[in-house]
């Protein structure tokens, strides 16, 4: 009889295709769309080429294969990267703060980055002998020390640490980072242009490297998400029923906020502060799907990838040859989907 | 025997102390009302067998101190309902009850088979099944309650903590869920401790009044031992009336002759 859950608590395997669907469809339409188009059955033989004991034949020049594999497909798949990572990180800080305005850089990791970014630009940018590139390691850093501090600020707070004064540690954090990052950036005006264009995010510097440099971080913060995702149902109770079901509340939230924060700051460090990602992929998810993290954080992987490669289309074909930053794109179509959802679904917000 | 043994238990959060030196033990298989007036330290008093406050002096449950238990350990003999329990928005009603399963559950895995039928077997025994599906955030009051008594069922531990929980239901509620209170107390061989405001309920449903006042223990026995009209009179006002119904005490404040005409 009563064998297993009742329907509407299931992550469905229909749910798991379409949105399995939707991202190999971003990719396959991310890789054909360009200013050379490409067609979709070159794409998809070219890539069951490259897999190992698989030899197809396809019709593409030298020129089209170098534009595919150098170009177009680095980018994809880092849109990918970035996307399914912000969206995790968005639901993850949703469901440890349990606050449905949270997303990845609520703790001080976008305004960290932001003035780690402006700083290499502005003073690194001459030194032509560094080894590595600066920007990207400055944004890094400067993520992890931005949530590092409002953590820490956040655990002395003497009235007590919960949930809202660690977020309020991070608006304070993320204030005094700015205002820095402001400061800084008005004194060297010349470079005021690139500042901006990163802090906007763009996927245009995108090649293997930067997604080499960004997946690692990225499979393991996704993975500790992943498995956290019942931990983050039993929070949502609040800390002291879930402290009375046998979990420590604090060392989860740390473990979660800790691994989201790597992932996030690798990404931030090879796209910029791609912004709306991380609020409407996950909300969007639990309206038209559960309010289970169970459901929420892998659909939200597979729709946060899909959704940035098709955001990163438009960014790049809508003012050809121009590019229009990818914030620009995730915020004006994301905002009015995310208005159609909200308006005429049945679901709620958490 | 006893299940829980509170011995010279003290709460202080800073600014003095709000339990002082409690001693008091509640009987295996029995129910043991705490009661007094707001801010007497009843819920700080029962926070401390969930570890959930810091307390000096030691909570024994069978025998063990509860600091010496691990979380899932301590949530396998405790359950816990808190004054207002958190029914997250769109969350199922069987995830909820779910929730129940999770000292039993390692970190990262997820619910087994047998954690599904337990669940079904709480839902079954709170009359829940036909709501399993349903959000938990759009039930009455009583339903609610009855969700938060399944997750305790869920988690199959023998002693419940219930701080006045049925503090926001009308009355014919309120005695539905402290009717299923008791009977899921004889059904499942549980012990329970609960904070309790409505006297006359305490005098009905319990087997044993312990009455607080101002963090200290006033006194503990049964209930027409200590819910007297003198004791009463005392630690909450002297307006209380004390009457008999068919023999049961029914506990009542009566406004005084000046304010009312």
């Amino acid at each position: 009889m009563n064998a297993g859950r009742p329907p509407d608590t299931r992550l469905h395997w229909w749910w798991v295709g379409v949105a399995a669907l939707a991202l190999v469809a971003a990719i396959i339409a991310g890789a054909m769309i360009g200013v050379v188009d490409l067609s979709p059955m070159d794409v998809v033989r070219s890539t069951l080429d490259k897999l190992p004991f698989v030899n197809i034949e396809t019709d593409m020049t030298v020129r089209e294969e170098a534009i595919l594999w150098q170009i177009r497909m680095p980018r994809v798949i880092l849109g990918v990267v970035v996307g399914s990572m912000l969206s995790a990180a968005g639901a993850a800080y949703q469901g440890v703060f349990r606050n449905p305005l949270a997303d990845p850089y609520l703790l001080g990791a976008g305004a960290g980055a932001g003035l780690g970014a402006t700083l290499a630009i502005v003073y690194g940018s001459n030194a032509a002998g560094w080894i590595i590139d600066p920007l990207p390691l400055a944004a890094f850093v400067g993520a992890i020390v931005g949530v590092a501090f409002a953590y820490l600020l956040g655990y002395t707070v003497r009235s007590g640490r919960t949930s809202v004064t660690l977020i309020l540690a991070g608006v304070a954090v993320a204030a005094f980072l700015t205002a820095l990052q402001t400061f800084i950036q008005q004194r060297e005006s010349e470079t005021l242009r690139e500042v901006y264009g990163w802090i906007l995010g763009s996927l245009n510097t995108a090649g293997w490297g930067e997604v080499r440099l960004a997946a690692p971080y990225v499979v393991v913060s996704l993975a500790v998400v992943f498995g956290g995702r019942r931990l983050l149902d039993v929070l949502s109770v609040g800390d002291t029923d879930a402290s009375t079901l046998g979990v420590r509340p604090g060392r989860i939230r740390l473990v979660i906020v800790v691994f989201a924060t790597l992932g996030t700051a690798a990404v931030v460090a090879v796209s910029g502060l791609i912004g709306f990602v991380g609020i409407i992929i996950p909300h969007t998810v639990r309206l038209l799907t559960s309010a289970s993290y169970r459901v929420i954080v892998p659909l939200s992987i597979l729709l946060g990838g899909a959704f940035l490669v098709v955001a990163d289309i438009i960014a790049r074909t809508a003012a050809a040859p121009a590019e229009i930053p990818i914030g620009v794109i995730t915020a004006i179509i994301g905002a009015p989907f995310f208005a159609i959802i909200l308006r005429t679904s049945k679901g709620v917000v958490s | 025997m006893s299940r829980v043994r509170f011995d010279t238990v003290s709460v202080d959060y800073g600014s003095g102390p709000v339990v002082l030196d409690v001693s008091l033990d509640a009987v295996a298989g029995e129910w043991l009302a705490i009661v007094g007036p707001n801010g007497a330290g009843k819920s700080s008093l029962l926070r401390t067998v969930v570890d959930a406050v810091r307390f000096t002096g030691s909570v024994m449950v069978d025998g063990r101190s509860t600091t010496s238990m691990t979380d899932k350990e301590r949530a396998k003999s405790v359950a816990y309902v808190s004054q207002r329990p958190v029914y997250p928005e769109g969350m199922a009603v069987f995830d909820y009850v779910l929730l129940g399963r999770t000292p039993y559950m390692g970190t990262l895995a997820s619910e087994s088979a047998e954690d599904i039928a337990f669940v079904w077997e709480a839902l079954t025994a709170l009359r829940l099944e036909p709501f399993a599906g349903r959000n938990v955030a759009t039930l009455s009051g009583g339903e609610t309650q009855r969700v938060s008594l399944a997750r305790v069922i869920a988690q199959r531990a023998r002693i419940l903590v219930l701080d006045e929980a049925t503090a926001s239901l009308d009355v014919s509620a309120q005695h539905e869920v402290l009717e299923t209170i008791d009977a899921l107390r004889v059904s499942h061989d549980m012990t329970v401790i609960s904070a309790i405001h409505d006297l006359t309920a305490a005098a009905q449903f319990c087997d044993s009044v312990a009455i607080m006042e101002q963090g200290r223990l006033r006194s503990q026995g049964s209930p027409v031992d200590v819910l007297t009209e003198a004791v009463l009179q005392d630690v909450f006002d002297p307006s209380i009336r004390v009457l008999d119904v068919d023999g049961d005490p029914v506990i009542v404040s009566l406004r005084s002759e000046e304010t009312h005409r």
